[in-house]
């Protein structure tokens, strides 16, 4: 208990080093929320009372202070540009379908990792693992813009197979169990595409870790022993090649987060990704830094929980 | 170092955003030949980011995603026809006296808001007093100035003594007067939803008013009177559902109409052509051939732009003065000359070194566009001039710089003047501008000019815009449908200030500028037009910007659809589906 507090009070100088960065990165891009608001064409008057509206004009410290004092506080702050929104509501509401698509192309990438690597691992170089990974090796290469697109025109609007766009029908207005299998169906191929690459990471460290594992002694007692080899491998040196796995995956929460705002954007996904592009278009700055802190937040949390899951798998780990 | 900083964090943001078009985009179409159906639902494509929850209120906000959003919601005094005539919408007729002086305008009875309270004179009122004469760029710019008696500015209350509602009374229809220090021609041409969109005052009361950042009180939905009445608005989509009490009976045929975002181009044109949406706005010349071609779908092809753009030409500014240097120095004239584009030789050479007739095809696609041929858009055909503008000559063009002291070191490599070489930095946008950007740049090469492209977003143009701080950008400019709104704010004297999209080359021409204000003092197109065009004759001369192509918008809709009104930002009122 006292480790995890350390650890979360550790991650705070981080978000706000951050924070800041990201404020002067918004601060260096020429233009500020008024030149996306106002539209061309008005007069000198007209954006100076709009900057003095949005408080643009007063000292730049001045600003940061007053963000800083209501972050403290809790409270993200007003959008410049979005109506006058709260932040935490426009985030709250994109939050549930990022999430969904993160989660769902971590699970598939986890499971999928799991078994195809497995599988893989046990006749080394022999056919089947040398099929398995090739493509792991061809699917972490190829880049999710690319591949977004490509599969969007063959699978979705060649084969039909799939919708093309968002993650509803928008001439239907379904509820209940009709409104999951609509949100699912939209979900598959943005999902299998944001999973592809750690699909094949996963795959291939996994195969790995077991190669090594399934050389040991241990391994060779249990043989010995008498035990089946699904037991062996399933039950003493799959847990044992998992630390790599499980470190990889919290690793990749950061970067999965960076590319669904492309995936996203390919297939009209309704999440952060849209939104984020849309803050730094607008130079929203509230909105953008509030995501950038979520997104930190959430990365922070995956490495503590990466962490802790250490611990439960190997039981030699202790945080004290 | 910050300037380069600044320049890569750009460069970040535009590439990350690269499938956000822009350009604008739509030809007849009108009613199809069948009754329209009525019932069902159609699906928007849009291409912008969807607009916020909140922010649906196009009298206190010009961006085009939010201006076809909100469009359906709202109604003008008077809409433009496909003819730029101005047809009754919330006033029924119009009276002009004075000379041009007074608009006396008379309201339709018995329309009610969408909220079902009753519509009045003090709505109108309001509506420029609060909102669009302190908010609306466009409006507040030309109207406000204008007007007999100038509105408080903020932030004192609303005000605006020139302008008198009285209420429908003793059978008598309800009226709002107008009252003008001079003749104000181009005012019906401003009075669309989009530049002159009503809205609803009982909404404020008690409260403060409209502004861009705060369009409408917390948790208030918006309410017009319009064709549609707001449903619902999520991460996705926005939902409008049939007006039943709308005045224009029987209007309009669709019961539902739902506009989502589809981010990029390419998904756009396979959503529709795959039957998820119905109508898109904005449709890139490479795939024309295809929607064309596909009995499924159909394009409509016009001047105005969806979000209410209207006559747009793709131009270069040159910045005639030494970069960065601020405008009120500029308007003053004593602003030093820009060291390269100050002489008018070097932007004569630019100019008779452009391969025009290859820019349809190359740069837009043949997306319908054309080579423009001065600087008012010849849909104005009483103000356009074919002002003389200089043709493609390669020997003429380097016997001008020869003449300016830029000589060639070789072929193929930029000219210099002793230790400095010709090179001119050119900002644009994505799309369109970015392979316009393109084609300059091959054709100048050839010239001895080189051309360094930056790209850049909305927010950081209008900056370096403003701040003078180009040698080169390439603008789209859209005239709206007469030059006193939309053509004067580029080439007055006066205009040459801190504000986006005003006179950024930083043009000094008396000549100009009295042509401009004597025509602003008329009032008829025959006596306006002669004025217009000799002031274009002058600009031709003096080449304070390179008017390159005259853009178009094209629409792109499922073939069950029909009943589009093409030129329009209303364009599913009368729009109906057959399913």
């Amino acid at each position: 208990m006292g480790y995890l507090v350390r650890r979360l009070l550790q991650t705070l100088p981080t978000i706000a080093a951050i924070l800041v960065v990201t404020f002067v990165m918004v601060q260096l891009a020429p233009g500020d929320a008024v030149d996306a608001l106002a539209g061309g064409g008005g007069d000198e008057a007209y954006y100076d009372y709009l900057r003095s509206y949005l408080q643009l004009d007063r000292p730049l410290l001045e600003q940061f202070f007053s963000y800083a004092g209501h972050l403290l506080r809790g409270d993200l702050g007003i959008s410049f540009v979005q109506g006058g929104r709260p932040v935490a509501e426009l985030i709250g509401e994109r939050m549930p379908a990022t999430l969904l698509l993160i989660g769902t192309a971590l699970l598939i990438a986890g499971a999928g990792g799991l078994v195809l690597g497995s599988l893989a691992a046990r006749r080394p170089f022999g056919p089947f693992d040398m099929g398995i990974s090739t493509t792991a090796l061809i699917g972490y290469s190829l880049p999710a813009f690319w591949l977004a697109q490509l599969a969007l025109i063959a699978l979705a609007f060649r084969a039909g197979l799939f919708p093309i766009q968002g993650m509803t029908e928008a001439r239907a207005d379904y509820s209940g169990l009709a409104h999951y299998l609509d949100v699912g169906r939209h979900l598959v191929l943005p999902a299998l595409v944001l999973a592809t690459s750690d699909l094949a990471l996963l795959t291939r460290v996994t195969r790995a870790g077991l190669i090594q594992e399934l050389d040991r002694d241990y391994v060779r007692t249990a043989k010995g022993l008498g035990l089946r080899e699904r037991e062996v491998v399933v039950r003493h040196a799959l847990p044992n090649a998992l630390l790599p796995v499980v470190t990889v995956i919290g690793n990749r929460v950061g970067l999965l987060f960076t590319v669904t705002v492309i995936v996203e954007t390919v297939f009209g996904w309704p999440g952060l990704g849209t939104l984020l592009l849309q803050a730094a278009q607008t130079r929203d700055r509230p909105l953008l830094l509030g995501m950038v802190l979520v997104v930190a937040a959430f990365v922070a949390l995956a490495n503590l929980v990466t962490d802790m899951v250490y611990g439960w798998i190997d039981p030699r780990i202790r945080y004290d | 170092m910050r300037k380069r900083m600044t320049f890569l964090f750009v460069t970040f943001l535009v590439t990350a955003a690269a499938c956000s078009s822009s350009g604008d985009k739509n030809e007849e179409g009108g009613p199809g030949g069948d009754e329209p159906v009525k019932g069902g639902a159609l699906v928007v494509g849009l291409s912008a980011p969807l607009p916020a929850q909140g922010t649906l209120n196009p009298a206190v906000n010009t961006q085009g995603g939010m201006q076809l959003a909100a469009g359906h919601l709202f109604n003008g005094l008077v809409e433009i026809d496909d003819k730029a005539k101005p047809v009754p919408e919330l006033a029924t007729k119009w009276d002009i006296r004075d000379d041009g002086r007074t608009y006396e305008f008379t309201l339709v009875e018995g329309v009610k808001w969408h909220d079902g309270k009753p519509f009045t004179a003090a709505d109108v009122k309001f509506s420029y007093e609060a909102a669009l004469l302190r908010n609306h760029a466009r409006t507040q710019s030309s109207i406000g100035p204008a007007l007999a008696q100038p509105c408080a500015a903020p932030p004192a209350a609303p005000s605006c003594p020139s302008i008198e509602a009285t209420e429908a009374s003793g059978g008598q229809p309800a009226k709002v007067v107008f009252r003008f220090a001079n003749p104000y021609a181009p005012m019906l041409q401003q009075l669309t939803h989009t530049d002159g969109a009503i809205i609803p005052k009982h909404i404020w009361d008690g409260k403060p008013p409209p502004t861009a950042a705060t369009p409408w009180p917390a948790g208030q939905n918006p309410v017009g009177t319009g064709a549609f009445r707001f449903v619902s608005h999520d991460a996705s989509e926005i939902i409008y559902e049939r007006n039943p009490d709308y005045f224009r009976k029987p209007l309009p045929y669709l019961d539902r109409m739902v506009q989502r975002v589809v981010p990029t181009p390419a998904a756009q044109v396979q959503a529709l052509t795959a039957g998820e949406i119905d109508w898109l706005g904005n449709v890139r010349g490479q795939d024309l051939g295809a929607l064309r071609s596909n009995p499924n779908t159909k394009v409509d092809t016009g001047s105005q732009s969806a979000g209410g753009s209207t006559n747009c030409i793709l131009k270069l500014a040159f910045n005639l003065h030494q970069e960065g240097v601020p405008p009120t120095q500029v308007r003053q004239g004593s602003a030093p000359a820009h060291p390269i584009l100050g002489d008018l030789r070097v932007r004569q050479a630019i100019a008779g070194s452009l391969k025009l007739d290859e820019y349809v095809e190359k740069v837009l696609q043949n997306d319908g566009g054309r080579v423009a041929t001065g600087p008012v858009h010849s849909a104005m055909a009483w103000a356009h001039a074919d002002a003389p503008l200089p043709r493609f000559d390669a020997a003429r063009a380097g016997q001008l710089l020869d003449d300016a002291g830029w000589k060639s070191p070789g072929a193929g490599q930029p000219r210099r003047k002793g230790a400095q070489e010709l090179t001119i930095d050119m900002y644009h946008f994505a799309g369109n501008e970015a392979a316009l950007g393109t084609k300059l740049q091959q054709d100048l090469a050839l010239a001895g000019v080189k051309v360094e492209l930056r790209q850049v977003d909305g927010a950081g143009k209008n900056t370096l815009y403003s701040a003078r701080n180009f040698d080169s950008i390439i603008v789209s400019h859209c005239q709206a449908t007469d030059p006193e709104i939309g053509v004067r704010r580029f080439y007055h004297s006066t205009a040459i200030t801190g504000a986006p999209f005003t006179n950024g080359a930083g043009y000094r021409s008396t000549e100009v500028d009295q042509r401009f204000d004597q025509a602003a003092q008329r009032l008829g197109e025959s006596e306006r037009g002669p004025l217009y065009k000799q002031a274009q004759e002058q600009m031709a001369k003096d080449l304070p910007y390179l008017w390159l192509l005259e853009t178009v918008s094209n629409r792109a809709y499922s073939a069950k659809c029909q009943g589009f009104q093409p030129y329009s930002g209303h364009f599913a009122d009368s729009a109906s589906c057959r399913r």
